[in-house]
């Protein structure tokens, strides 16, 4: 436990909170309360376009270089993020942050923007066509006086961490693979890439059935070619 | 007489059965020269039962076998005969096991009658008449549904005619025809009969209900009656005297002597369960020709030779029309000493009437009894012979206690009607004879209820409103009994000469006399004694009505003349329209021989040389400046104006009646609108108008797939399994993939309904079907399976989304549409329920006011006209005009997106009102994509249900009332937290601000604005805006108020910035100036210039300039980190300017206009910040703006300092 949750989100008031919802379910979300005020500005100017490219692309470098060194297992990000100029929504800036990073983090949007908004839906589309599997939309459950209740978010925000928090560790794997069937089509002694696989796959537990089909579906689909021994190798390693 | 000419003689003397040189429709896939008229032939058994026994044998040769267990199948009931003789003969033959039943074709679905419960092993079909033999193939798929899998043992095909051209559809070896019949058939799509003007005859068909042709096939029969007094041959014996009076009976007054004015009811009286076109009012009747009365029942006295004290007893029918006749025959006649015994045959027992005048009528007629039979007309005959028949019943058919006579006013009795009474009565008197039209059913319905049911069917499929009105209102005029006849002198002409034309034809002795006649010749003809030649129009009028249309040899006689008439007046009439000149009289009528050509199906109306003049004469008739004085638009003829604006609504009815009688007129009609072009308006209009209801073909169709196909059809998309999933999703079909594999696996090319709708169509490209037709066909199964289910909320929102989504796709290249659908719920409000244009974005959400007018004349009855398509073209800016009447631009949005837009109006048929407007937009014009708007319009009435069915109903009240509640959430979501925060912070700053703002947002949630963000300019909304006014009354804003809200507004700026309840907390500058005069007349609500304040604060906060940790100066160099902020007033006379100024980004020109118009600047939220301050401040007075300023900050280059203005005024204010 105590993945480490990235939260986007820009009223102070929220982010607390989820922060503090978060941290009862055992979960360590950052950015800290003294690290926000200074994360969300690069945020905010990230996503507004009038302000200077220069300055923009600073800001998204710091951006990107908290998420490298903090190495979160998830993002929730807020939908809406600008105020009210005509900014760039959570989901753009989602689609921005996964681009340079090999292995995707899994995205929890947390909006209240209904989850029947018309332009929220192709938008959302766009982002699940582009970074298949490792997002979900949940509402923030709230119109008028509460916000963000702690039983409400008990109740539908975590159960959508627990399901999400795994995608890392299947598109972790999901990447081995890929880049160790590339390795075998071209390189016939298959010892050291056995090797790597072992390593990555053991820091890996309890691989779920449904990836090890995955595993075996993907080896053949890409002309792979696995031999009966080999897929033995991979079972002795995954403990099948 | 040798044996050749015996024979000649005896083929001669037999009976005929074919109808040759004639126009004859056979099924749907021909049209036939020569009709058979096989029932007839089959229902006489001295025919049918030589056939039977050819028959029997062939089958006894067949099936040597006589213990096999044979089942026999004919067609049809009058195949009934055939068949159990064939059986009897079998049964002669010593066949044990022999059954039949019969297939009965009923509305395009077979029955068996009866119902054998009999296993069936060998079966025989036996058709009586066949063509193509297509029947057989149908009766023997349909024994094959009986679980019967094997093939009949034989078809026997007693008649077989077709033409050799043809292909017979069966030509296995198991066929035997007895008689092979040659004759010449035409495809109804290019029939030289229908469409050569050379060759064409008259259309004929068989009653759809029993196969009889809906003829007579000679001509009309007339009365024989003689006049009072014409004496007979002076020579002739009493004896043969009286015989001949028994037969005939004798009339008082010639026809035309009788004064009919006032008296003739046209279509009003229901007697003896009948409906008549004509009849009379007997009081008014006999006071307009008491005299002549008087005179003819003295002459009947003394024919009758009355003893007056014999015992005199008039037996009549109890109705409320005759006392009058009854009384005044009792006074001349009898003295007024006759008893008069009233019977009501409908109410009265036989027995109780033998009973109770038992002793009357058996008196001795020693004694001088005679007994009268008097009524005031003589129409059907059935009150007569019911009081005749107990009569005799009661005089125990006594030979001497006979009836000593009849008296009637009126004889409208048919020819063999009145020969009966005659002889029953023995003596006849009648005050005058009628010819009246016999009431003849039409497919079992009497002629005006046919024509009423007509009208209403027509009404029902037409398309456009207006037609459907039109034809409505002709059915209501038919039902109307009650209404007072606004024709009543034309009706009269008309009664004249149906009794004058009938009174002629029935002289004739043969047709051929009739055969020679010219049109004027037979007018002449038809003249009475006073000499008046027949007004050609009222002849025409009536010969093209019932019951003329119904003989033969009338009907081609009629169309032959219509034909001639109609080419004279259309060439003289193209002679005329060269002058640019057309009078009121020849455009008159050119609209009658239409009018005729519909009913006589001639299509001479449908060609080219015709649509020409037509486009000739609708340009007269838009011209401004015709030229000649008896020009029909001239003012001459203003009271006629209607009449001539109306002409293509009247032209399209014509052509539309036409299209139902014979759907290839619809590619006809087709073909030519595509040559011919109309250059004016009305012309236009008429084409568009006839263009749309070409499709009347494809609604045809559709009702065909249903009847034939219809389970299969209709579950189509039904889930294998019971699915626990929305019905929605289990008809997903892009590509409609379901549809054309069934199409293609059911064969529907070959079917003659779709090759009809394919021709006017255009429903296949390179026999692939239109993606436009597919989307329509889902269209058409998705609404019909969605009437059975009843669903809300989210449900409703996607149904009408992939309804939607589909419904583009009508159009070509339908990604490029957008779409709108607009409702008015059951208490009149509009609600937009769908609104995506081809980006999935939202057009019409933030219109204002004005542009919604643009919408609202098409929503409401009574405002803008009663037309069902709109379609606009955006000629420049914002300037939109109309496709269908150039003349009336309008101003309408600016959009990019939209520069064409096409509506459709959903109307109620019932209430003849329009509940929706169905939209559709995109950049380019798509006014030539016709197939689009022809599948638009049949969709209507399908749109139509859907909405009653989902929307207005308590289903949608619902989901209106749970919009608005999400809505005032929604609002309330993004302040009330903030608000309520900083309410606890500081209760003495914030909470006047909160109370205000929570107010504010009630109001807009729940009553200024309407549902789905239309903003409604009516009576309702004024009463709201009421509201407003009442709760956030204006007063005088001195500079001493000014002063205050200044002050606490910057108590406020303060709090904001510093609290982390907006953001985080900043570090700001704040500077303020107050510009005030000391006396001023503006006027406010202080409140709400405090809650602008408030908002344009957060919105200044929102949107201030964020200075990033380490990166700002690295990128600029400049050491700026503190925002500043400046409030100012500026108070005039009349005017406020209140001004916050925020430094931040740059603000781009697309926010500052989105600001400035008042538009939606946020993405999601409906109303809120900025958007909720324009539309509050321009409540009270339109000129009231918001609006932004930006400049570059005199300190930092990258710095702007935005300032947000909101300009009140107060003059023209509302209170």
């Amino acid at each position: 436990m105590n993945e480490k949750i990235l939260i986007i989100e820009n009223q102070i008031t929220q982010f607390k909170m989820i922060s503090e919802h978060l941290k009862t379910n055992g979960y360590h979300p950052i950015p800290s309360p003294e690290e926000y005020t200074g994360f969300l500005d690069y945020v905010r100017i990230q996503i507004n376009p009038q302000y200077g490219e220069t300055y923009k692309t600073e800001c998204f470098n710091k951006i990107m270089e908290y998420i490298t060194a903090q190495s979160p297992d998830l993002i929730i990000m807020d939908h809406i993020l600008g105020g009210s100029c005509k900014c760039e929504t959570g989901i753009g800036l989602a689609l921005k942050l996964c681009k340079p990073i090999p292995i995707p983090i899994p995205v929890l949007f947390l909006s209240r923007t209904e989850h029947t908004e018309k332009n929220r839906v192709e938008e959302y589309e766009k982002f699940r066509n582009q970074q298949p599997g490792i997002s979900e939309w949940t509402h923030k459950g709230y119109f008028g006086d509460g916000i963000l209740e702690e039983n409400y978010f008990k109740s539908h925000v975590i159960p959508s961490v627990e399901r999400l928090l795994p995608k890392k560790k299947h598109t972790m794997m999901h990447t081995y693979i890929d880049t160790l069937t590339i390795l075998n089509f071209y390189w016939p002694t298959h010892k050291s890439m056995l090797i790597e696989l072992q390593k990555r796959l053991n820091d890996l537990s309890e691989i779920p059935d449904e990836l090890w089909n995955m595993i075996k579906a993907h080896a053949t689909n890409k002309n792979t070619n696995f031999n009966r021994s080999e897929i033995e190798i991979l079972e002795q390693y995954t403990k099948k | 007489m040798n044996s050749t000419d015996q024979l000649t003689q005896y083929i001669e003397d037999l009976d005929g059965y074919k109808i040759q040189d004639t126009h004859f429709r056979i099924g749907s896939k021909y049209h036939s020269t020569s009709f058979f008229y096989a029932k007839r032939l089959f229902l006489n058994s001295y025919y049918t039962s030589r056939i039977a026994l050819l028959i029997a044998k062939k089958i006894h040769t067949h099936v040597s076998d006589v213990h096999t267990k044979l089942t026999l199948i004919g067609y049809e009931m009058y195949s009934e005969l055939l068949l159990s003789l064939i059986i009897k003969f079998l049964q002669d033959m010593h066949y044990e096991k022999v059954n039949h039943f019969i297939m009965v074709d009923a509305n395009d679905c077979m029955r068996r009658i009866p119902e054998i419960k009999e296993s069936i092993e060998n079966y025989i079909i036996i058709v009586p008449i066949v063509s193509t033999g297509s029947t057989s193939v149908k009766i023997s798929n349909e024994v094959k549904k009986l679980g019967i899998s094997s093939d009949p043992l034989q078809y026997y095909h007693v008649i077989c005619a077709r033409d050799p051209k043809e292909e017979a559809v069966l030509e296995s070896g198991t066929v035997e025809t007895i008689l092979q019949i040659k004759t010449q058939w035409h495809d109804p799509e290019s029939c030289p009969l229908c469409f050569d003007d050379n060759c064409s005859k008259p259309l004929l068909e068989t009653d759809k209900t029993d196969l009889t042709p809906t003829l007579i096939y000679d001509l009309p029969i007339t009365k024989q009656l003689q006049n009072i007094d014409d004496d007979d041959n002076p020579g002739q014996k009493e004896e043969e005297k009286k015989d001949k009076i028994g037969k005939t009976g004798k009339v008082g007054m010639n026809f035309s002597d009788v004064i009919f004015d006032d008296s003739l009811l046209y279509k009003s009286v229901i007697r003896n369960d009948e409906y008549y076109i004509y009849s009379t009012d007997t009081e008014i009747f006999i006071e307009k020709n008491k005299d002549s009365i008087i005179e003819w029942l003295k002459k009947v006295k003394e024919d009758f030779n009355i003893d007056i004290a014999s015992k005199i007893i008039i037996i009549s029918p109890c109705h409320y029309s005759n006392t009058s006749f009854i009384n005044m025959v009792n006074e001349i006649l009898f003295n007024s000493s006759a008893t008069i015994i009233y019977h009501q045959s409908d109410a009265d027992y036989a027995e109780n009437f033998k009973s109770l005048n038992h002793k009357y009528l058996n008196e001795d007629k020693k004694s001088g009894l005679q007994i009268y039979y008097v009524d005031d007309a003589l129409i059907s005959g059935k009150n007569f012979f019911k009081i005749y028949d107990l009569f005799r019943y009661t005089v125990n058919y006594s030979i001497t206690e006979a009836m000593t006579g009849a008296i009637f006013l009126t004889n409208k009795s048919s020819a063999d009607i009145n020969t009966r009474v005659c002889r029953a009565a023995k003596k006849a008197h009648f005050f005058v004879a009628i010819n009246m039209p016999l009431q003849h059913k039409v497919s079992n319905k009497n002629p005006l209820e046919h024509e009423k049911a007509r009208y209403e069917a027509l009404s029902g499929n037409t398309l456009h409103d207006d037609l459907r009105m039109a034809y409505s209102l002709k059915a209501r005029e038919l039902r109307d009994f009650n209404k007072k006849d606004t024709h009543a002198v034309r009706h009269l002409e008309m009664f004249k000469t149906i009794h004058k034309v009938y009174d002629y034809l029935g002289k004739l002795s043969k047709s051929t006399e009739l055969k020679n006649l010219s049109f004027e010749e037979f007018l002449t003809a038809c003249r009475n004694k006073d000499g008046a030649k027949l007004d050609k129009f009222v002849t025409m009028k009536i010969l093209c009505q019932h019951p003329f249309i119904l003989y033969l040899p009338v009907l081609h006689k009629t169309f032959e003349w219509h034909k001639q008439w109609l080419d004279e007046t259309f060439f003289r009439l193209q002679e005329s329209t060269k002058a640019n000149s057309i009078g009121y009289e020849d455009f008159t009528e050119l609209k009658f021989l239409i009018r005729r050509a519909v009913f006589l199906r001639n299509y001479r109306i449908l060609t080219e040389d015709f649509f020409l003049l037509l486009s000739k004469i609708f340009s007269i008739i838009d011209s401004k400046n015709p030229s000649g004085s008896d020009n029909m638009t001239s003012n001459e003829y203003g009271s006629q104006k209607e009449n001539i604006q109306d002409f293509y609504k009247y032209l399209a009815c014509q052509y539309i009646e036409m299209i139902h009688m014979n759907g290839w007129c619809a590619k006809k009609l087709s073909d030519i609108l595509k040559n011919v072009r109309f250059q004016t308006e009305q012309g236009k209009r008429f084409h568009r108008m006839l263009n749309n209801e070409l499709a009347a073909v494809l609604a045809v169709f559709y009702d065909m797939l249903i009847t034939e196909y219809h389970d299969k059809w209709i579950n189509l998309y039904k889930p294998q399994e019971k699915e626990t999933a929305s019905p929605c999703t289990t008809i997903d079909d892009p590509e409609n993939k379901n549809i054309s594999d069934f199409l293609h696996q059911a064969q529907i090319e070959s079917k003659n309904k779709f090759r009809i709708a394919d021709q006017a169509m255009v429903l296949q490209t390179d026999n692939q079907y239109n993606p436009q037709f597919l989307n329509f066909l889902w269209i058409k199964l998705f609404l019909h399976n969605d009437n059975r289910s009843r669903i809300a909320g989210d449900e409703l929102t996607y149904k009408t989304k992939i309804l939607f989504d589909k419904l583009k796709g009508l159009f070509i290249h339908s990604h490029k549409i957008g779409a709108f659908f607009i409702i008015i719920d059951g208490r009149g409000q509009p609600h937009l329920v769908y609104d995506k244009d081809m980006y999935g974005y939202s057009l019409l959400k933030n219109i204002s006011g004005n542009h919604w007018n643009f919408f609202a004349r098409f929503l409401h009855k009574g405002n803008g006209d009663n037309k069902t398509v709109f379609e606009y073209l955006c000629k420049d800016e914002a300037l939109w005009e109309n496709l269908y009447n150039p003349e009336a631009a309008v101003p309408f949005i600016k959009n990019e997106n939209c520069k064409w837009i096409l509506m459709n109006r959903i109307g109620d048929k019932k209430q003849n009102s329009p509940i929706g407007l169905i939209g559709f937009y995109g950049q380019e014009n798509r006014h030539d994509d016709i197939l689009s708007k022809q599948l638009l319009m049949l969709l209507r009435d399908d749109l139509e249900h859907y909405v009653n069915h989902h929307h207005r109903n308590d289903e949608f009240a619902h989901l209106i009332i749970a919009d608005a509640t999400r809505r005032f959430a929604y609002l309330a979501g993004h302040g009330r937290q903030v608000m309520q925060s900083l309410a606890n912070i500081d209760h003495e700053v914030f909470y006047p601000v909160v109370k205000t703002m929570e107010q504010l947002q009630f109001l807009f949630a729940t009553k200024l604005l309407s549902s789905r963000n239309i903003y409604l300019r009516n009576e309702k909304n004024k009463a709201d805006s009421d509201m407003l006014f009442h709760i956030f009354h204006c007063e005088p804003i001195s500079k001493k108020i000014l002063s205050q809200t200044m002050n606490r507004t910057l108590t406020m700026a303060q709090k904001i910035y510093e609290e982390e309840i907006v953001e985080v907390p900043q570090d700001v500058e704040i500077t303020h100036d107050i510009q005030a005069p000391d006396e001023s007349h503006f006027c406010f609500n202080s409140k709400l210039i405090e809650f602008i304040c408030f908002e344009l604060l957060i919105n200044a906060k929102k949107n201030r300039f964020h200075f990033a940790k380490d990166i700002f100066y690295n990128t600029y160099k400049i050491k700026e980190e503190k925002n500043r902020l400046h409030i100012q007033f500026d108070l005039k006379a009349t005017t406020l300017l209140i001004g916050i100024m925020g430094t931040g980004p740059s603000v781009s020109e697309t926010i500052k206009r989105d600001i400035r118009e008042g538009n939606q600047i946020k993405i999601y939220d409906e109303i809120a910040g900025l958007n909720l301050i324009t539309k509050l401040i321009q409540i009270f007075n339109p000129g009231n703006r918001l609006y932004m300023e930006s400049r570059k900050s005199p300190s930092a280059e990258c710095i702007y300092e935005n300032t947000l203005y909101v300009e009140l005024k107060s003059e023209n204010q509302k209170p």
